[in-house]
Parts: structure tokens; C-alpha cells; sequence
């Protein structure tokens, strides 16, 4: 930034940036102004050298060579140039336009060759990492960070940017929630954050926090309303994640930073840019289930299990055989429900950005619009969203700023998940009877356009979910800041920000009668459903800050930085269910039976304040020192918190980092080695999670509904001990890259330490409550992050790729009880010591009984529901008996699967060859468990329900070698029952995104250039999961990572776009 | 590109779902693809029955080509009898042979015929054939291999109508009524009785030969008077024809006594049996001779107090009770009524033309008021045969009222009188059961 007052030079870089290494062209220098500096004194060596291009050997004519701020020049179009120095142990800048090539460390000598590829032109400008009140050059960061290149992003989808984050920093393992447009990803950074608190790392944009809280969550089932997707990731110019070191963000530190950064203009002259694209869903492959002809024999054998004697199962009105009676036609079809509830989408988008300005005002705005849709019909997103970002040159001395964004998004929907099966499109399209049809049939076989009523097995008629049920979430939200700095002089500066979120989160749904099944409520037989919720966010937040940088000789340079923020939130949340309306055209809240109606509400307050420092010193640009305190206090805190110091009569966390790093490969013993880069990193820090909940300190009353009187009734036991949990964090690094940065890597070891951990601490019975909240566990996350590149190619085709690679491992080290199961969709997870965090816990099986006596001679038996134990028969699941009591039952669980993946990441690909680009970008997640309670419904065999094709395999015959036990009506020996058949391997490589561009020549008068691209994502998925898709986090909790509840699946989808710049 | 996405994910499927070969097939395809079974296969084209056996869950026992080489002309020449032969070796569902290890299955045939399915061999009737293979599993079913084939038998109601010269085969089929509502005929014994035809039941019809037949319906008549002198009475018609039905079907060593549908006792003795034929759903005996227990026939008649058919006042006072000690546990009380010769009628429509002595029970179990008579009229309350009867104390004993002779079949009425004064102290009434008795001279 501060070269930019130096000089200015119009440049073709923008072709360079695109990916291009067209030569050289001639750069015109304008007028130079040096402004005297005092510190020029210093200035008593003469550097020479020379500039060439490391493909041609030719001089590179006009790259800048600056010492500091201090000394500047140019090379000569002979690639020469001279520069002085303070001394030759100093490190000097290259630069290429405005953008920081590379930082070179003399090292000792007085004459350098200077010899940059063409990636390294092309990626001027990158080498710099945001951090939080600073940027700096990539080999001065002392932490672990790690940047995204966001270069070819644009190219993606514009609906939550997340997808473009996924796999690009390692250690950050981004898992996306399902399919639904918009609704982003569960992000864990380094393991597994917390328990019972928030795991979400902090998202701070622009400098602001970023409210991500889902607060009471969502009345559509299966849905979470993701802020991030109010942000087109073509609005983002850098992301950073901070994975340890959050200490300067206090107790909102623990689960890792990521830093967002929205672009603002990079140059004044005016830029207009328009991208839009069009874009095809394409259907997920259905998944194998049985058709009509394999469903009818597996129907009649299911009747006779429920105890129908053959005769009863042939008059059953499915298994009419007799054509032109009644229902015949309605009762003999072969209907692909999958492809009723899922079919091929359109998306578009459109997206203009100016920036200009001048030397007073800068200005970058945005407005884009997007129409995306889902596989699942009438499932669709609409956003509108427009963002100010503008800078202003008061005086010298006064500089001031904007970001301002309005972003309103529709999102319509319908519900999934394992608590919603009769209303959920995807189910009902696996489970619903295939012989049976959408529409009625007249006794003469003509079909109808009236639409069937659920059928006599109980089970929706999907296209009725499709065609009549509303579910819908409308949200907007204003996130806009001001900013003001005063600068005293070169060494002091003051600055402010201050900043608002508004935020409105509408939900609405409606379930009609008409084609679902009733679901029997606590007072009533519900027909249809209406429920609605409103959350109303009011948010501000400021941060001032005073800053002191100062260089000491030539040889310390010290920034300081003393702050305080303050952040306040005001909440309001209502939520109501009404039931039964008259008909189902009546769809608002209002419109319920009156005593039917459920209403809940919460609206409250909380604030959180932090002190800060932050200290940054090095030496020579080799040994470098951060120091980093947050003092942080919360409404949260109980008055009475052991920890943390007391001010104001509050308690307030101190959470202190310090890290360091040391340059090897400038140090000038190290003149003569190749490498470019070798650097040491070591960090301590200590942060702290305040997502505990706002009011666990105070006793709170929930009004409650008990035969039409309200009343209030204990909510919780205050505990005013209750403080945020504390996360501290070792890590160790070694960063290594070539020369040029041909090859480069990056390993962090680490060690996160989670202590004073929110736990549910169980209570006696007496007491009334289950549980009060209270800080009593501990755990520890430790693992390896790699990150390597390579550019293979830099020729005229050129290629580079790159891995980012995490591993971690979850263990739990202390609770205030022996284990705490938690059950998931039908299965359980289980917490213990010793162990990971949520394992899968559940029987093990060692395939099916064959045959009778095999059955026999086990003797094992099981309970049935009323308590009486039934032997295991032949066909029936052998379940492995742990305690050897000949009993299969609670006592006979085990883990079963770990739902922490052993590696997780991505790497990428990047070429290019004229004006054609190529970009390739894979995520992976290997060795990770899944819970496919999809599949436990459609393998299950207990009931009426549609099956996966599998079941063919159910044995059926005495001695039948098999894996798939009997059909048997309500599955007596609970052969379905939560076990490792349902526990399946998660790993997939997915080719996450691949586009391939072309930049049309354009004569460059009116156009500046215009760019033609086609682009997929999701195309390729290797896995061997049992599912539509492997990747799905269905909650931010630990608890439920890994379970299949059967959201809709991730898609594959092919853009093709254009982008036009004027 | 797209390709690639396209076609990429299927393999972990097909390894999930892969199958036995036998598991992709359907019955007719598993049939078609044993040469050993290209016979029955032909067959089962020719009826038609490939298509009925291409969905739905079946079992099959398909005789091999050598089993079938005898199979006689009649049965491929013609298509309803092919269709009921391939028929009777396609059972519903899927019928596995560990299934019959404990005890043999029914199982019912897509003919509508059943056979027994037993853990080696399965029984058509008289016919049985073994298992050269066994069990095996098909998409839709389950196929054996058998080593003969079995032949469809006629039901009993068919052979009922085929042996139209017996004289109990032309009295059933002559038991025809038309309803004159819906004008509607039908056959009352298939109603009544039993429905031979039904073949998923199982019974022993016994059919009389022209002597035999001629000396029962001798016995029978008196006590089936009627006032039609030419036709022969509903009554008798059933009287005549219900104890020939037997709901076991006794093949062979019949024991010499066997209840019949109506639980009369009948004697069976093999030496009366002039000829037996097997049907599908039983067995039919002609026989020369038909014994029988008479007091089963013309049984007791037990009227419940409870069940009155009419009353001659307000129901008011009229009490049902409950008493442990009652007969079906309830008796009938009417008192405070008022009125002078109250009475209850019960009618007895099962009544048989024959004398009857009648009882009853009626216990005053110191209800209030204390005291009272009452009499037994037949068929109109002014005919009062037997008198006022004090009813006693505590007295759970049959009280013998008096004889009485029915002229007609099902014409007589019953009459509990009360005295006839209008003073509550004595007009009570009171009954648990009243009991007819045939009187055999």
C-alpha cells in the first residue's frame, strides 16, 4: 500500500493476473516523487543487480526494487538496476506495478542476480495475507494461516461461498450441509471444537463480526439459514483462516478465524465488470430401488408376515388382479417416484461491479442478482444483493471508509430429515409403493389430474408434497460499517470503526391434508400443518484501535496496537405452530384450530467487550516476535466465574498469545542455498469459546401449555459459575519452498487443549431437570496440516498444482460423568473418555443366520418390546454377543464407526496455454464413518415401505448364504436395529469445481476484455457410499456429524458463463 | 467431462445388489432356462399362465419332462382343463420347504384348489409328488422340481351336481329360493349348511343312496309337519341334509361315530359304503345306510328369559339381570308393573311336530315384593293349559310345567303370564330359562 505513494504505473498486469504470461510490454514510468525521509540516512550501501525472466533469460524491464519505503528504483530495459541500502543483511522488495512480487534478503552480498518466473509475475500481489489489523507478506507470518485463491472463483455458482473455500486450506475441514441452495457448510477447524458450545469458527468481514449464529434454529426441518450465503464470492477478494492464534478475538477465538475480505477498488480508473451465467442442475442418479414387478412379491410376502393368511393377502385391494374394477388402474402402474420429486434445474445469474474514483474518493459497488434452483422441483433460491465499499482521502492525514451490503434472499423449500419421513420429498420418492400412481385413475383406467390421498400403508404421495406444500425462508440482512483513521504522523494513528447489522429471518411452511399421511398430536389427528417463525437481529458492533509503528536502526521494526471493541445484539425470536385449517387453502398461522395453537418467543439481549493488544516485532526480516492479549467480558459470564480477572464487579477472560518465526533462508549463511523460503514457526496462544448460550448465569421459566392452561414452569438451574470454555493452542511449523517457489511446502503441528468445557452434569430425579449446564470437561484436538504446491509447467503451457491436507484426532479427557449417549435419527452416538468425541455406539453383527440349527445352536435371544426375549431364528441378523449373557440388548453395544475422517482436504489443479485457462479444483474426505440411516429405511424389510433393490439378497430359503436377513412385518428380532450394517465408510474424492475459459480478443477501446467460460461442479464423486451423496452435515454439532438423515443430496451442475469488462 | 460425471457412480451399487443369477429371474424365466423343466415350460405358455406368473409371489412345483411325458390328451387338448392343470402346481406366495418341518402347510393353489405342502413331497389330494430339487429362489417365487405331476380334482359341489341321479344330490339342488327383493336365486344348503364348493375348507359328504335316502326321509317327516302337503318344507330340506355334511374330509379310516356340521352324531360304517370319490376339497361316501342319533336330531330346546319376543306392556318395569347364578348369567324380573296379566311371549321357531315337555327355572331371590304366580300359555295367552305356579324361594331347580304337542314345525309360541290383578304384590314375573324336552314314544 504504501508504494502506491511512491509510484504509479499503468500497467497490462491485469493480463498477467488473468493467468497470462504474455511478454513483457514496455511499462511507461510516470513522474516519481520521493518525499525526503529522514530515515534515508541509514541509506549508506549500494546494491546492484540485475532483473531476468527465469523461461527467456531476457532482462525484465521496469520491475520495482524498493527498500522499505525508503529507497526505490527500477530496472532498465537492460534489466539492471541500483539501489541503495542501509546494509546488505536487509531484505529488499520486488515488485511488479502495485503488486509485491517477492521479498528478497540480500544476505550478505552486493550484486544479485534477480531471476522471477512468470509465475511469479502472474501472482504478484498474492504473497500478501490478511490478518486481522494488518497484511503481511506470507513469510513474515508468525501464526498459522492459510490463504484461499479465490483467482478462478467467479467462475462458480454465486450461491454461498463456501464452495469455493471447501479443501483449499488445510485443516479446515468444510463439510457442506446438503444440497440446498444457499445453505453453506459446518466448518471445523482443527478437529472438534467443543461439546455442547458453538464449533463455528468466528466469521469476521471487512473487520466486522459476521453474525453466524442460527440462534433457535429453523422451523423447516433439515434447513439452516446460512448468512454467508447473502455474500457472492465474486464480492470477496481474500479469505483467510486464522487456525490458531484467534487469542486477539478473545473468547470468540477458540473454533479458529476466518477473515473476509469484500474487494474495493484497486485502481481509479473506472472498471465496470458484468458477469452472468447460465447453469444446469443435472438430476442425481436415482438410486436402485425396486420396481413394481419386484415390490408386488416383496408386498404380498410382507402382508403374510404381518400375520394375513394367504387368502386375506389376495384379497388385499393392492393385489386386485381383476382389470376395470375398482382402484385396478390406480393399483397397477410402475411409477418412478424419484423421478416425480427430482428433476433437472436452470440457474442464472447476473453480476455487475464498478470501481473507480479518484485521489479524494474510491469506489467499488456491486449488484447482483441470482435465480438458482435445486433438483428438487419447486425447490429454488432468489437473491438480490448489492455492496458499497468506498474509501475517502479526507485530508493527508484523514482517511475514512465504508462497506456497506444489503443482501434479501427467498429460499423455498421443502423439509427433510429423519424426523419429518411423511412429508420429506426424498423419502417418500425412495419409500412410496411403486405400483401406486401420482394421480387417480377412473375405473375405466383414464388418469385424472386430481392427485391420490396418502395410500392405506401409510405412506405420502410425494407429488402432492411437491404440488401443494409451501415452505419457505425469506431473510434479509443489512451488514454495513464506517470507518475513520487519523494519522498523527508516521508512527501514531487512531482509527475507528463502527458498524450495524440489521437482520430478518422469516420462515413459513404449510403441510396440506390432502396427500399426506395424519400424524397423530398430543391432543388431536393432525390433517395439515402451518407453522412460521420471525428471528429480528439488531446488531452493532465497534472497534477502536491505536496504533504505534516504528523502525528502530534499520534493523527493529515494532508495531503496537492497543483496542477495544464492543459488540451488542438484540435478539427477538417468534415461532407458532397452528393445525387443522378448515381446508388446505387456508395456509396462515391464523387460520388453525384456536386451541391447537403452539406459540414460543424469546427476546433478549447480550453484549460482549473486549480489551485488546496486539505487538509485532522483528528483526532484519528474519526473527520475528508476535504478542497478542484480549481481555474479554460478556453478558454470558456468571459473576461469580473462577477464572479470568474481575472489572467492573464482571468477570473477564485474559487470553494471551505469543508467537515467533524464524527466517532461515535469509539469514546469510543461507546465500548459497537454493531454497527460497525455510522458515520455523512456533505459537502459543490461548482463546476462548463464548457460544455457551446468552443466559445459562440467570433462572429462567419457559411458559408451557398443559391442557389449554399456560403457565411457567423452571426452565434451568442458573449456574452464575458458568464462564466461557478455554482453548489452548501449541502449534509448530516449517514452511519450505524452492527456488522461485518451483515447489513449496508447509506442515503445522498441533495441539489444541480444550479445558473448563461446557457439560450437561446430570441431576438427581428429585430435582425435576435432567441436567444443569456447567463447565466440567475437557478435550484435545492434535493433529498435522500439510499444504504443498508445485508448478509443474511454465512454459507456454502452463501448470500448477496443489494439496492442502489436514489429520486430526478428537479425544475426550474428562466429563463429569462415565459417557453420555446421544441418539441420532435413530441410532446412537456415544461420548466417553478415552475415546473421540460422538462415536457411533451400536450392535456389531457377523452376517444372518443360514439355517435353523445354526440359529439353535447360538442360542442367543433378544427382547422384544414388552420385555419378553425371543430367540434368533433363521434369516435373522447374528449380532456379536460382547458380554457373552446369551442375550442381545442394550448391554451389547459397542463402538461401532468413527465419524472423524483420518485425512480430509484438496488439491487443485491450474493450467493455461494462451488464452485458454483450465482449472480443476478436488475435495476428499477419506476414512471418515456414516451413519446411512437412509439406508437402514429402505433395507430395513419392516414394513410397507419401498426397498432398496438389495433385498433381493434377504434370505429367504433355510441354508441361503446371505448378508441381507428376513423380511419380517415390525422387525421382531430388531435385525434393523442400529448396528455397523448401517455404518458405512464416508471417503469420496469429488471433483468439486472444473471450469475451462477463453479469453476472446477484443480491440480494448470500449471492451476491455471479454471472457467466455464453462464450468462444473460436483461432476465427479468416487465413493463407495450407499447413497446419493456422501458429503452431508445435517448439524454444527459434533453430536450428528456423519448421519445420512436424508437431505437432499449434493448436485452436479454445468455453468456456462461470460464476463465482460469495460 | 460430463460424461465422466455422468457415468461415474454406479459400481458401488452393483456390487451392493449383486445377486445370485437365479435373483434377476423371474419364475417363467427360471423355469424357461431348466431344460429339464422346457415341458412345463410349453405347458405354461400354452395356458396362458406365464404372464400371471411374470409378477406376484408364487411357488412352483414344475414336474419334470420326464414326469409329464403321460400326461393324458384331455388335459393339453383343452384350454380350461390345461389351465387348472398347470394350475395345481402353482401355489400363492412362496412356499419353502422348512416351512413343513414342523407340521405339513396348506397351501392354496392359483386353481383355487390347495395342496399340502410336507418337507419332502407335496400332496395334491390322493397324488403326491417328491422333490427333485427344492427351494429354489427366484425374483418373484420359489421353484421345485417335482417327479410327477397331480391332477386337479373336481370339488364336492361339483361332483354334487354331476351325480344328478342321486336322490340327495337332486334334493340339494333343488334347495333353490328366490329372494324377492333382488329376485336373486340361490342355493340355501350352500347358505345354510355348508358351501361345498369352498375350497378352502375341507369336508366328508355323505350322499344316501335311493333306499337308504327314502327310509331316512320316512323318519324325518313327522317331525316336520307342515301345511303344505306338496312340497317339501325349508325345514325338512335342511333336516334332511345338514347331518350329511362333516367338516373333516376322512379319506380313509373314518371313525364310526362323527359329529356332522350340526353336532349330531352319526354313525359311519365302512361296510354301508357303496362307493367313494375323492374330491379337492373332501371326500364324497354314497352310502346304503344312514344311522344316526335321534335325540341329536330333534334336540332340547333352551329359551333364554332374557330373550323375549314381545312384551305386553311398557317396558318399564321389564328388568334384565345380572345373576351369577343365572343361566348365561342373566335372568329377566318384571315388577311394579300394575297390570293385570302381563305377559312375555317367546317364540320357538326351531320347534320340531313332536311332544315337548317344558321346565323352567325361575327363582325368587327375595326380591320385593316378596310373593308371586305366574303360568305358561301356548300360542295365545288365554290358553292356559297348566295353571298358575307359585315360583319359590331360592329353588334353582328345573320345575316341570307340562306336555305339550306341536302340531307344526316352528309353530309354537310360549307365554309367561302374570296373574291378573293389578296389585303389584303378586304380578311379578320372573324367568332364567325355560326348557323343552322331546318326548321320543
Amino acid at each position: 500500500m504504501k508504494l502506491k505513494n511512491i509510484y504509479k504505473i499503468c500497467t497490462a498486469a491485469l493480463a498477467l493476473q488473468m493467468g497470462f504470461a504474455g511478454s513483457l510490454m514496455a511499462q511507461e514510468v510516470e513522474e516519481v516523487k520521493v518525499q525526503p525521509n529522514s530515515q534515508a540516512a541509514y541509506l549508506s550501501e549500494e546494491l546492484t543487480g540485475k532483473v531476468v525472466s527465469k523461461r527467456t533469460g531476457a532482462p525484465l524491464e521496469g520491475i520495482g526494487i524498493s527498500y522499505k519505503d525508503i529507497s526505490a528504483t527500477f530496472s532498465n530495459s537492460e534489466g539492471e538496476f541500483k539501489l541503495t541500502v542501509p546494509s546488505y543483511s536487509t531484505t529488499i522488495t520486488v515488485s511488479f506495478g502495485d503488486n509485491v512480487v517477492k521479498e528478497i534478503p540480500v544476505k550478505g552480498r552486493n550484486s544479485l542476480e534477480i531471476v522471477l518466473s512468470d509465475f511469479e509475475l502472474a501472482e504478484a500481489g498474492k504473497v500478501s495475507v490478511q490478518l486481522p489489523y494488518d497484511e503481511r507478506l506470507s513469510h513474515q507470518v508468525t501464526g498459522a494461516v492459510s490463504t484461499v485463491d479465490l483467482t478462478d472463483a467467479w467462475k462458480g455458482k454465486a450461491n454461498s461461498p463456501e464452495t469455493a473455500f471447501q479443501g483449499e486450506a488445510a485443516g479446515v475441514n468444510m463439510i457442506r450441509r446438503s444440497g440446498t441452495l444457499g445453505i453453506g457448510a459446518n466448518t471445523f477447524i482443527r478437529g472438534l471444537g467443543s461439546l455442547n458450545a458453538d464449533t463455528k469458527p468466528l466469521v469476521v468481514v471487512d473487520g466486522m463480526i459476521y453474525d453466524m449464529n442460527e440462534y433457535e434454529g429453523s422451523v423447516i426441518n433439515g434447513f439452516t439459514s446460512n448468512p454467508l450465503s447473502f455474500i457472492d464470492v465474486k464480492d470477496i477478494d481474500k479469505v483467510t483462516f486464522m487456525k490458531d492464534g484467534g487469542s486477539i478475538y478473545g473468547t470468540k477465538g477458540a473454533n479458529g478465524v476466518i477473515l473476509i475480505t469484500t474487494s474495493r477498488a484497486r485502481d481509479l480508473t473506472t472498471k465496470i465488470d458484468f458477469y452472468t451465467y447460465g447453469g444446469v442442475n443435472i438430476q442425481p442418479k436415482n438410486l436402485p430401488v425396486m420396481q413394481a414387478d419386484e415390490f408386488k412379491p416383496y408386498f404380498s410376502e410382507m402382508l403374510r408376515s404381518s400375520g394375513l393368511t394367504t387368502n386375506e393377502v389376495l384379497s388385499h385391494r393392492y393385489l386386485n388382479e381383476v382389470p376395470d374394477t375398482l382402484g385396478y388402474y390406480n393399483y397397477h402402474n410402475n411409477t418412478n417416484w424419484q423421478d416425480q420429486v427430482m428433476r433437472t434445474s436452470y440457474d442464472q445469474n447476473y453480476f455487475v461491479k464498478v470501481s473507480g474514483g479518484d485521489n479524494i474518493a474510491s469506489y467499488a459497488l456491486s449488484i447482483g442478482h441470482l435465480k438458482s434452483r435445486s433438483v428438487i422441483e419447486g425447490e429454488g433460491f432468489s437473491r438480490s444483493n448489492v455492496r458499497f465499499n468506498a474509501d475517502f482521502q479526507v485530508t493527508e492525514k484523514f482517511t475514512a471508509g465504508t462497506n456497506m451490503a444489503f443482501s434479501y434472499a427467498v429460499t423455498d423449500l421443502y423439509q427433510y430429515g429423519s424426523e419429518v419421513n411423511s412429508i420429506s420429498p426424498l423419502y417418500l420418492g425412495l419409500a412410496k409403493s411403486p405400483f401406486l400412481a401420482p394421480n387417480i385413475f377412473s375405473e375405466e383406467g383414464i388418469v385424472s389430474p386430481n392427485l391420490s390421498d396418502s395410500d392405506s400403508l401409510g405412506i405420502s404421495n410425494p407429488r402432492s408434497i411437491i404440488e401443494n406444500m409451501q415452505a419457505q425462508n425469506r431473510r434479509f440482512r443489512f451488514f454495513g460499517s464506517f470507518n475513520a483513521k487519523y494519522q498523527f504522523n508516521d508512527h501514531f494513528s487512531l482509527q475507528s470503526l463502527f458498524g450495524l447489522t440489521v437482520d430478518q429471518n422469516r420462515e413459513s411452511f404449510f403441510v396440506p391434508d390432502l396427500g399426506v399421511e395424519e400424524e397423530n398430536g398430543t391432543n388431536t389427528i393432525i390433517k395439515n400443518k402451518i407453522g412460521g417463525q420471525v428471528q429480528r437481529l439488531f446488531s452493532t458492533y465497534s472497534d477502536t484501535r491505536f496504533d504505534y509503528t516504528n523502525t528502530f536502526g534499520y534493523a527493529h521494526n515494532f508495531d503496537l496496537g492497543l483496542g477495544f471493541r464492543f459488540n451488542k445484539n438484540t435478539l427477538e425470536e417468534d415461532r407458532g405452530y397452528s393445525f387443522n385449517s378448515g381446508t388446505d387453502d387456508f395456509i396462515t398461522l391464523g387460520a388453525g384450530v384456536v386451541s391447537l395453537n403452539e406459540a414460543y418467543g424469546n427476546n433478549g439481549e447480550w453484549i460482549w467487550m473486549s480489551y485488546y493488544a496486539d505487538a509485532s516485532y522483528n528483526y532484519l526480516n528474519k526473527y520475528f516476535v508476535d504478542f497478542n492479549v484480549a481481555v474479554d467480558g460478556s453478558s454470558r459470564f456468571g459473576s461469580e466465574a473462577e477464572e479470568g480477572i474481575s472489572l467492573f464487579n464482571h468477570k473477564f477472560g485474559v487470553f494471551p498469545s505469543i508467537s515467533g518465526a524464524w527466517l532461515i533462508s535469509s539469514e546469510d549463511f543461507m546465500a548459497n542455498n537454493p531454497l527460497d523460503l525455510l522458515k520455523l514457526r512456533l505459537s502459543y496462544s490461548q482463546t476462548g469459546n463464548d457460544g455457551i448460550g446468552n443466559y445459562n448465569q440467570y433462572q429462567l421459566y419457559n411458559g408451557s401449555n398443559v391442557m389449554a392452561v399456560q403457565g411457567l414452569v423452571r426452565a434451568n438451574i442458573a449456574n452464575d459459575q458458568i464462564q466461557w470454555e478455554t482453548n489452548s493452542k501449541v502449534n509448530a511449523g516449517i514452511d519450505i519452498a524452492t527456488a522461485n517457489s518451483t515447489l513449496g511446502f508447509s506442515i503445522d503441528v498441533y495441539q489444541n487443549n480444550i479445558s473448563n468445557m461446557i457439560t450437561y452434569q446430570p441431576l438427581n430425579t428429585v430435582v425435576g431437570l435432567d441436567y444443569y449446564l456447567a463447565n466440567g470437561g475437557e478435550m484435545s484436538n492434535k493433529g498435522v496440516d500439510l499444504g504443498v504446491y508445485a508448478k509443474v509447467l511454465d512454459r507456454e503451457v502452463k501448470l500448477d498444482l496443489g494439496l492442502q491436507i489436514g489429520t486430526y484426532t478428537n479425544e475426550v479427557k474428562k466429563l463429569p460423568y462415565d459417557q453420555r449417549i446421544t441418539p441420532v435419527a435413530g441410532g446412537e452416538v456415544i461420548t466417553t473418555t478415552g475415546e473421540s468425541a460422538a462415536m457411533f455406539y451400536g450392535y456389531e453383527t457377523d452376517g444372518v443366520y443360514s439355517t435353523s440349527e445354526a440359529a439353535a445352536s447360538d442360542g442367543l435371544r433378544t427382547p422384544t418390546e414388552n420385555g419378553t426375549l425371543i430367540p434368533f431364528q433363521a434369516g435373522d441378523m447374528k449380532f456379536v454377543d460382547q458380554n457373552n449373557d446369551n442375550i442381545i440388548d442394550e448391554d451389547d453395544k459397542t463402538i461401532i464407526g468413527n465419524p472423524n475422517p483420518d485425512f480430509y482436504g484438496g488439491f487443485t489443479a491450474h493450467a493455461s496455454y494462451k488464452r485458454f485457462t483450465f482449472d480443476a479444483a478436488f475435495s476428499f474426505s477419506y476414512g471418515n464413518d456414516v451413519y446411512n440411516y437412509v439406508r437402514q429405511q429402505m433395507e430395513g424389510m419392516s414394513g410397507y415401505e419401498n426397498q432398496f433393490l438389495s433385498v433381493r439378497n434377504r434370505w429367504r430359503a433355510e441354508g441361503q448364504d446371505t448378508d441381507m436377513p428376513r423380511l419380517a412385518y415390525g422387525d421382531p428380532a430388531g435385525n434393523s436395529r442400529f448396528s455397523d450394517r448401517w455404518v458405512e465408510d464416508g471417503s469420496y474424492l469429488r471433483l468439486k469445481t472444473i471450469n475451462i475459459s477463453y479469453d476472446i480478443p477484443v480491440n480494448g477501446s470500449i471492451v476491455k476484455n471479454v471472457n467466455v467460460y464453462a464450468a462444473g461442479q460436483n461432476l465427479l464423486t468416487i465413493t463407495n457410499y450407499l447413497g446419493y451423496d456422501p458429503e452431508f452435515s445435517y448439524t454444527s454439532s459434533v453430536f450428528g456429524q456423519g448421519v445420512d438423515v436424508g437431505l437432499t443430496p449434493q448436485f452436479a451442475s454445468v455453468l456456462l458463463g461470460l464476463k465482460i469488462g469495460l | 467431462m460430463l460424461f465422466i460425471g455422468l457415468s461415474a457412480c454406479s459400481d458401488q451399487w452393483e456390487e451392493h445388489n449383486g445377486a445370485a443369477q437365479d435373483l434377476n429371474n423371474n419364475l417363467v424365466q427360471l423355469i424357461r432356462s431348466d431344460a429339464d423343466l422346457s415341458t412345463f415350460a410349453d405347458l405354461l405358455e400354452e395356458s396362458g399362465l406365464d404372464k400371471q406368473l411374470a409378477s406376484g409371489s408364487y411357488t412352483v412345483w414344475a414336474p419334470t419332462n420326464a414326469a409329464l411325458e403321460g400326461l393324458p390328451a384331455t388335459i393339453t387338448g383343452d384350454q380350461a382343463s390345461l389351465k387348472l392343470f398347470v394350475g395345481n402346481h402353482i401355489g400363492y406366495q412362496e412356499n419353502l420347504s422348512y416351512q413343513a418341518a414342523d407340521a405339513p402347510v396348506r397351501v392354496k393353489m392359483i386353481n383355487g384348489k390347495v395342496s399340502v405342502l410336507e418337507e419332502n413331497s407335496i400332496t395334491s389330494v390322493d397324488e403326491s409328488a417328491s422333490f427333485e430339487s427344492a427351494d429354489r429362489l427366484a425374483k418373484n417365487g420359489v421353484l421345485y422340481k417335482v417327479d410327477a405331476y397331480m391332477l386337479p380334482k373336481k370339488n364336492i359341489w361339483e361332483i354334487v351336481k354331476e351325480e344328478s341321479d342321486n336322490p340327495v344330490s337332486q334334493l340339494i339342488l333343488s334347495m333353490s329360493v328366490t329372494d324377492e327383493l333382488t329376485m336373486e336365486t340361490y342355493n340355501y344348503f350352500q347358505y345354510d349348511v355348508a358351501d361345498l364348493s369352498n375350497e378352502d375348507s375341507t369336508y366328508t359328504f355323505i350322499m344316501l343312496d335311493e333306499a337308504a335316502y327314502g327310509s331316512f326321509q320316512t323318519e324325518m317327516e313327522p317331525y316336520f309337519k307342515d301345511t303344505l302337503p306338496d312340497e317339501m318344507s325349508i325345514p325338512l330340506s335342511l333336516g334332511l341334509t345338514k347331518d350329511l355334511v362333516f367338516t373333516t374330509a376322512y379319506y380313509d379310516n373314518v371313525p364310526d361315530t362323527i359329529l356332522s356340521v350340526d353336532s349330531v352324531k352319526v354313525a359311519f360304517n365302512a361296510d354301508n359304503v357303496v362307493r367313494q370319490i375323492n374330491a379337492s376339497n373332501g371326500v364324497v361316501y354314497v352310502m346304503n345306510d344312514f344311522d344316526y342319533k335321534l335325540s341329536d336330531k330333534i334336540p332340547e330346546i333352551k329359551i333364554e328369559g332374557e330373550y323375549y319376543d314381545a312384551i305386553s306392556g311398557s317396558s318399564g318395569p321389564v328388568n334384565v339381570r345380572a345373576r351369577s347364578w343365572a343361566s348365561n348369567k342373566r335372568d329377566l324380573l318384571v315388577y311394579n308393573h300394575s297390570t293385570p296379566s302381563y305377559h312375555v311371549t317367546y317364540d320357538v321357531p326351531q320347534a320340531h311336530s313332536t311332544k315337548y315337555q317344558i321346565y323352567w327355572v325361575a327363582n325368587n331371590d327375595d326380591y320385593w315384593p316378596r310373593n308371586n304366580w305366574q303360568s305358561i300359555a301356548i300360542d295365545s295367552v288365554s290358553n292356559l293349559p297348566y295353571g298358575n305356579k307359585m315360583v319359590e324361594f331360592n329353588n334353582l331347580e328345573e320345575v316341570f310345567i307340562g306336555e305339550h304337542e306341536v302340531q307344526n314345525y316352528g309353530q309354537l309360541k310360549l307365554i309367561l303370564k302374570a296373574e291378573s290383578t293389578s296389585n303389584n304384590d303378586w304380578n311379578t314375573l320372573v324367568l332364567d330359562y325355560l326348557k323343552l324336552v322331546p318326548v321320543f314314544e
